[in-house]
Parts: structure tokens; sequence; C-alpha cells
């Protein structure tokens, strides 16, 4: 039997590291991921977990340790923030390449500069294509049973990709909150002992990591990493389906809110998925017909299965915690994702971004009844005027306010036609 | 001549083929072409096979593939005219440029029976002679102007003086205007059978084609040393040949070797592990009584 706890997401997390029991953890601490560091190490102090702990100088040797100790056959983890994950940068792509299934919590938050410690996800969409899987937590229990899945997911034969496990920082990381925490031999008989496809110290079968790979080869293991990619959604769903079965939780690629009879909706990662379920049930109070769906598994990107809990919607508002610079209308890349989800699944209805939270900016249920308020005009419109917006922003237009919806009419219908 | 000409050198790293694609079109550009030169470069090292290709027009050039079926293949080093895909491409009425000793017959029979038109010249011979270096680029230039047609000697003389005498003292300038001179005088046409109307020679069949489900993931390699089946000795362009009584079996140039290509039994030398030794010289170098002296490769061969 498990037991309730009160813990930090940053310890929820550690507590999964200790229960995975990792044959080596490589780490650099790191605002605001440093408490499942500083936790962790101290359960390795404390000798309640076996694991080679390695204090390295920086955030590119945590990597490059957890790439060697993979391929030498370990069970690896690290676990990073923002500048961290940035410094990682090169050692993403090999990790992935190689087909390393390490797994690294990542607590989401903004990149300098300006300087910041607080929530935005600009760190870990920028690695969006490096070749991981990305699985976004909305709170402290996800963040734990998620970090669980995800040893079992990129250990699965049918994947061996590297796994990052997002939490929103400060808010999960730093917020103590009620964690249902699983017995160490239930994690540990889940997980099961790694049995490493190929490593490093089997002397009797010596293997070359790393060679040099030119255009007659190169692309033809890119396209296995694509087929790795492409078969990851099964074996999430799968790893989800024992997890459900096991410990009672079920998760999927995604996971919708009052969606089935919704004209609207809006789709958002992490912690604010929490916060738009309380937007969502205040309007419906109202007689709102507005719902919300949380992609969980954002690399794969779940682009059919959205487009299919979103079909009956007249108008979809993506949130986006980062900007795409330079990409279309500078939107958010959840929003470019959906937009060409739903182009190429046939999906012909509005759909706008609201850009939110950069920094760490506090986002309110009120401030998304704002978004679903818009939502509604846009449905009525049948067209987005504005197709990104910078949500609070000082100087930009502010969002409408549910009160003004009964007295709204359409322009088009002030202009006769 | 066609409207564009396009070239594709074959030789080995430390010859100058990138060199030459360059300088060959820099000339070119001087006489009023558009031009091309681009090297594919692999990991090699000195005397491993390297290629580069030119492209001259008279039109601006758009394309950016590699040369698929060049007008004129060139040849630096006759060793690799057993490459199986030496020729593939090479149009009906295209070239074949030899830097070679040998005699047309000789080389056609190595080149796998090729019938098309050859052109060769004894270009190492003449960069050991007049420039002291097995550097048979500059004399190969010299031949394909006199080929080509494509300009005049005078302006490649002319470009090659000026590449030279930014880097190089008036002495070395000289050499190489000597050497340009004696390949565009002493080249050796020989016309064999050209089928009008016959397509370009056809790539050998590869042998590595996995697709890439059959492939180990993560550029894996499963067979261990296998680096013992890449045989490094073809990259030779000097070999390592031993005066036996001389040798006192001291071993330095097995401690040296950076191939592992000195074959030792009983504390004694035997000889070089010639599939692997890639004539780098150290031995030669390292060697107490010198015993060891470094031989052209394609003297050997062709005394073979």
């Amino acid at each position: 039997m498990g037991r309730w706890m009160a813990l930090e997401g940053t310890e929820a997390v550690a507590y999964a590291m200790k229960q995975v029991a990792p044959d080596v953890v490589a780490a650099y601490p790191i605002t605001p991921q440093t408490g499942i560091v500083q936790t962790f190490a101290q359960f390795v102090a404390d000798g309640e977990v076996h694991t080679e702990f390695l204090q390295v100088e920086s955030e590119h040797s945590a990597l490059s340790a957890c790439v060697g100790a993979a391929a030498a056959g370990a069970r690896a983890m690290t676990a990073t923030s923002s500048q961290g994950l940035a410094l990682m940068w090169e050692i993403l792509y090999i990790a992935a390449a190689m087909r390393l299934p390490i797994v690294m919590p990542v607590v989401n938050r903004a990149l300098s500069a300006p300087i910041n410690i607080h929530c935005d996800h600009s760190d870990s969409m920028g690695a969006r294509d490096s070749g991981w899987i990305q699985i976004y937590s909305e709170n402290a229990q996800e963040a734990y049973d998620n970090t669980i899945q995800a040893v079992r997911i990129a250990e699965h034969p049918q994947v061996r990709l590297p796994v990052m496990v997002m939490m929103d920082g400060f808010i999960t990381s730093h917020a103590v909150e009620r964690v249902w925490i699983e017995d160490e031999d239930v994690v540990r008989a889940f997980v099961g002992t790694y049995q490493p496809a190929c490593t490093l110290l089997n002397l009797e079968r010596p293997l070359t990591f790393g060679a040099l790979d030119f255009y007659d080869y190169y692309f033809e293991h890119k396209r296995h990493q694509v087929e790795a990619m492409r078969r990851a959604k099964e074996a999430i769903l799968e790893v989800a389906e024992d997890f459900a079965r096991r410990f009672g939780r079920r998760y999927g690629l995604l996971e919708t809110y009052r969606l089935e009879d919704a004209e609207v909706a809006v789709v958002v990662l992490s912690s604010t998925a929490g916060t738009a379920r309380v937007a969502v049930d205040n309007l419906r109070r109202l007689g709102w017909r507005v719902g919300l769906l949380k992609p969980r598994v954002y690399r794969p990107f779940p682009d059919l299965e959205i487009v299919q809990a979103l079909r009956h919607v007249r108008a979809i508002g993506v949130m986006d915690r980062a900007i795409a610079f330079g990409a279309m209308e500078n939107g958010g890349p959840l929003w470019l994702d959906l937009l060409a989800a739903a182009h190429r699944h046939g999906l012909h209805v509005p759909i706008a971004d609201y850009v939110f939270g950069l920094g760490g900016r506090d986002i309110t249920p009120s401030e998304i009844e704002g978004i679903f308020t818009d939502l509604m005009q846009i449905a009525e419109r049948g067209k987005v005027t504005r197709p990104v917006t910078y949500v609070g922003v000082r100087g930009e237009a502010p969002l409408p306010m549910p009160a003004e919806w009964s007295l709204w009419i359409p322009e088009a219908t002030i202009a006769g036609d | 001549m066609p409207e564009t000409i396009e070239i594709r050198w074959h030789g080995r790293g430390g010859q100058g083929v990138v060199t030459a694609a360059r300088l060959l079109a820099e000339a070119a550009m001087e006489a009023g072409y558009f031009i091309q030169a681009f090297p594919d470069y692999g990991p090699e090292r000195s005397g491993a096979p390297i290629r580069a290709f030119t492209r001259l027009s008279r039109a601006p050039i758009s394309i950016h593939s590699q040369v698929q079926t060049p007008d004129i293949v060139i040849v630096l080093d006759d060793t690799l005219l057993g490459s199986p895909s030496l020729l593939e491409g090479l149009k009906p009425e295209g070239w074949l440029v030899v830097n070679s000793a040998g005699s047309p017959e000789q080389v056609r029979r190595r080149a796998g029976g090729y019938m098309g038109r050859l052109a060769l010249l004894d270009a190492t011979r003449i960069a050991l002679e007049v420039l002291k270096r097995n550097l048979p680029n500059t004399p190969l230039l010299g031949a394909l102007v006199r080929l080509t047609g494509l300009f005049s000697l005078e302006d490649l003389t002319r470009h090659i003086r000026h590449h030279l005498a930014a880097k190089f003292g008036e002495e070395v300038v000289r050499a190489n205007l000597e050497a340009v001179r004696r390949g565009f005088e002493e080249v050796r046409v020989d016309l064999g059978q050209t089928p009008p109307g016959e397509r370009p020679i056809e790539a050998a069949p590869g042998g590595m084609a996995l697709p890439w489900f059959e492939l180990p993931r993560g550029g894996l390699i499963l067979d261990a040393g296998n680096a013992i089946a890449y045989r490094t000795g073809d990259w030779r362009t000097f070999r390592p040949v031993v005066e036996m009584e001389k040798c006192t079996h001291c071993l330095y140039c097995w401690l040296y070797c950076p191939d592992d290509a000195i074959r030792v039994a009983g504390g004694r030398f035997l000889g070089f592990d010639e599939a692997h030794c890639k004539g780098c010289g150290i031995c030669a170098s390292v060697c107490p009584p010198k015993a060891i002296t470094m031989v052209e490769e394609s003297r050997v061969m062709a005394a073979a």
C-alpha cells in the first residue's frame, strides 16, 4: 500500500527516482530543479538508494555522463531546467540519436535574457525537435507518475529513446501538494530490471558506439529514429495501460475536460490546464458550452488524436507558454503544431493562439475566461481576426470579459450582411 | 565542346585533387566562364581516395548536385584504375585522363577494358623532376588545356603565376609553370572506339545498400575490430622497402607504426602488412640503421 505525502513537485520526482533506483544519476543543480537533485542526493547519502550519483561540473557534463553510462548499459537519469537544458543542447541530439533510454525530469523555466527563474516553456519547447519524447505534467502527482512511466517508455524495445518529463517551475516544482506515493517494491516491479539491448561493457560482444556516419548511412539512421518516435505513441499507451492496472491512475496521450459537447475549447499544457478547468466550470455555470484539452504527450505529437477530440468544436484557442520567434505570426509552438494537424486531418475551424505566462507571469481563471469569451466571438464570426494574443501584456489590446458576451454583436451584423 | 563541361577528379589525399579542381575553375573564370569547383570530402587522410568536381559553363550554373555524367574523368593516381566507380556516368564522347607511365593498352586493361577516348600523361614523373614532389595536378592542368581547348595555355599560366606568386617565391612559380608547359606538350592521346549515341557508363552494382530497417539502430557497429577489413593499404602512394641486411631487429618501426602494419614474430622484424600500411614513412624516418626507404608506389606497381 502506498501513502499520501505532502510533497513539493521536485520532491515527488525525487521519490520517483529513488523508487526507480537508476544505476547512475549525473546532475547539476539549477533553480527550480534543485529540489530534485538535493532530495535525491540526500536519499543516496542516507543509503536509501544505491545509485552511483555523479556531481558533475555542468549540465553538459551531466548529460554526457548519462550518455556514457547508458551506452555502458546502465539505467541513467538526470534533471535540469532552463539554462541547464540549453547547455545540454548538443548532447540532447546525441542521446536521442544513439538511442539511449535516458530519463530526464525538466522543471520548466524561462530562458535568459533577461534573467528569470520562473516558469515558461521556452526551455523544453526549444528541444522539441531534438528527438526526445516529451511528456508534460499538470501537478506533482502527474510528475511522479510520468517519471515512473518514462522509464518503461524509454526502455521499451520498440522505442529506445530518451524521455523528458516536464513540470512547471515553481508552480509545480515548489508547491506542496498531496501526492500518493506508491510502495517502493511495487514501483520497482513496475519498471523492472533494465535489460540493455547492447552495452559497451560486454567483453564477449564488443561494439562501436557513435562512429562516423556520412551521407551513405546517416539518413537511414535518422529514418530509424523516426520509426522509434512513431512507435512511441503505442508504447506510451501500453505503459499507461499497465500503470493503470497496477496503480489505478489512468493516462493517455491527452486528457479532455467537459469537451464532449463544447462549442469552443482551449488547448493547454501542464499546470495551466488545472487553472483552465476552473475557468471551464465557472463558464459552464453560466451555461456556456466550453471545454478543455490537455496534451500530455507533446513529442510524439498526438496530431490525429487531438484533432479527433476537437472535431465538433466551432473555435479552438491554443495557450502557449513560449514564443516561436519569427515563426508564423510569432505564435507559439503548440499553436503551430495544432494548425498543421488541423490542416493535415481536415479540421476547418478557426484556431487562435494565446501566448501567456512568460517569465512566470501568473495566469488566472478570469483571464482564461477572457480567452473563452474571445473564442465565442471567433466562433460566431467564423474566423480569427487576431491570430496571436499576448495575454495580459501591457500595451496590448485586452481580451473581452465574459460579462461582455451577452451584449456582444458580431461586426458582420452591424454592417448589415 | 558543349556549353557546359563537367569534370570529375579522382586522386588521393595530398595529391592536390581539390586544388586542381579549383585552379582549373579559376583559370576558366578569367577566360570568361561561369564556374563551380567543389570537393567530396570523406574522413580520409593522406593517400585515401578522394574526389572533386569542376563545372565550367558559358551560362550561369545553378545545379548543386555532384557531377553525375562527367565529360571528363581525371585520374591523378593510376592505382585507382581498378575502382569500379571510377568511370561511372562518363559520357560516351567523354575523356578519361590518367596520370600514368603505362601504355594505353595497359591503362585500358586496368580500367576494366575501357574503350573510349583516353589521354595519358606521366604527370608524376614531370612533378618529381620539376617540382621535386609528387604533385601531379599541375602538369595535368596543362594536359587538360591541350585536350579541351577551353582557354589558352597563356590564360592558365597567367592564372597559376597569379595564384602562386602570393605565397611562393619565383623559383616555385617557375617550376609550376614548367610543369604546366610539359603537361601541355607531353600528353598522349589514344582515341579508342566510341560508338556514337552510346549511353554513359553505368554504375557498378553497389554492395552496401542496406535499407534503414536492417541497420543497427543508433549507428551501432556490431562487429568488433572491423577496421581490419578496411584496406588502408590502398591509400599508399609510397611504400616502405627494407634492406634486410641492415635491419637490426630493434623494432623501432613496430613501436612507432600508427597502423600496426609491421609484421613481427619471435621478436624479429618480418616485413610490412601491405593491406594496411598507408605509406606514411614514419618507420623509415625512425629506423636507426636507415634500413627502410620509401619508394613510389606506382613505380612498384609498374614493375610488377
